[in-house]
């Protein structure tokens, strides 16, 4: 066995998926996305990154790491807008990864959009 | 041809721009399939995530297309590199308060250095977990596994099809098989 971790043979594994899908034929690809419900959800993230993009400036997340970091603490703080589950979850002694912080804020960002369409009706 | 200069042969971010609008069917499916492998073992953190991070990198320019790569290879590149980041920052780290995070944020920390030494407990129980379960899946199709498993060892398709008596078309069918199954998994969430 050329090596006794789990985690290194997970990642050759993974490349090597990787590498046979993009090799892989296009036809066959094509061919495999018979769920339109799966492609339409791969084009609105590609679209809403894009949207974003032209909207430059305005946009709600801040680019830098630290002001993300910031707006995030000050959220899940907030008794309001942080629900009391993503506190519980993210609220205690847990590194927060730069990733991770982005995801957060964008899922709150995007509930709080809702709860405004929601209290719009 | 926009008059920006580029660095090298690295195309402009409204270039990439430009090829994700127009990405083919074919390379949408792929998209999927890369961020859906690389988000598994990731408890809260999924799929979509992980592509809007990837996404989120390339049109604010912080990773750049180089014009030699197929654009496609190098999606699945900076989707393999937030995730990477997440394996790292998940290891032994110490533990800080959200309150605090705001003062730690910046560069490498000695725990980085740390977990880039080998993977820690955590990373090797979910990942020998992930293995597990894409074993599972297969359990019925020995040679998929063999092949499977072959793949992990890195093994190179000749050495794999020696070591399970598998002719080159059986070997190519059952990759087939294989890109069909884990696809059909990774969306049940079997995996």
């Amino acid at each position: 066995m050329k090596n006794k971790h789990s985690q290194p043979k997970l990642e050759v594994f993974l490349a090597a998926v990787e590498e046979d899908l993009l090799h892989a034929s296009d036809e066959e690809m094509a061919f495999a996305d018979a769920n339109s419900r799966h492609k339409r959800e791969v084009r609105d993230i590609i679209r809403s990154g894009l949207d974003k993009r032209q909207r430059g400036p305005e946009r709600a997340i801040p680019a830098d790491a630290d002001e993300r970091r910031q707006l995030l603490a000050s959220l899940i703080a907030n008794q309001q807008i942080a629900r009391p589950s993503l506190r519980a979850t993210y609220g205690g002694k847990r590194r927060v990864s730069d990733l991770e912080v982005s995801a957060l804020l964008r899922k709150l960002l995007a509930s709080g959009q809702s709860d405004k369409k929601k209290k719009g009706r | 041809m926009t008059t920006k200069r580029n660095t090298g042969d690295l195309a402009t971010v409204e270039e990439a721009a430009a090829e994700l609008a127009n990405m083919s069917d074919a390379n949408v499916y792929r998209l999927e399939q890369f961020a859906r492998l690389r988000a598994l073992g990731f408890a809260w953190l999924d799929w979509r995530d992980v592509l809007h991070e990837a996404i989120d990198r390339v049109l604010s320019g912080s990773r750049r297309w180089p014009r030699s790569v197929p654009f496609i290879a190098f999606m699945c590149g900076v989707i393999r590199s937030v995730t990477s980041e997440l394996w790292r920052a998940r290891s032994s780290r110490p533990e800080t308060p959200i309150a605090d995070l705001a003062h730690d944020a910046d560069g490498r920390t000695i725990a980085d250095e740390v977990s880039d030494r080998g993977p820690g407990p955590e990373k090797e129980v979910i990942a020998r977990d992930i293995l597990q379960h894409i074993a599972e899946v297969f359990e019925d199709d020995p040679a998929s596994l063999g092949i499977i498993r072959g793949l992990a060892e890195g093994l190179t398709p000749e050495e794999i099809q020696q070591q399970e008596k598998l002719n080159a078309r059986q070997y190519a069918s059952a990759r087939k098989r294989i890109r069909r199954s884990l696809a059909r998994a990774l969306r049940e969430g079997v995996i």
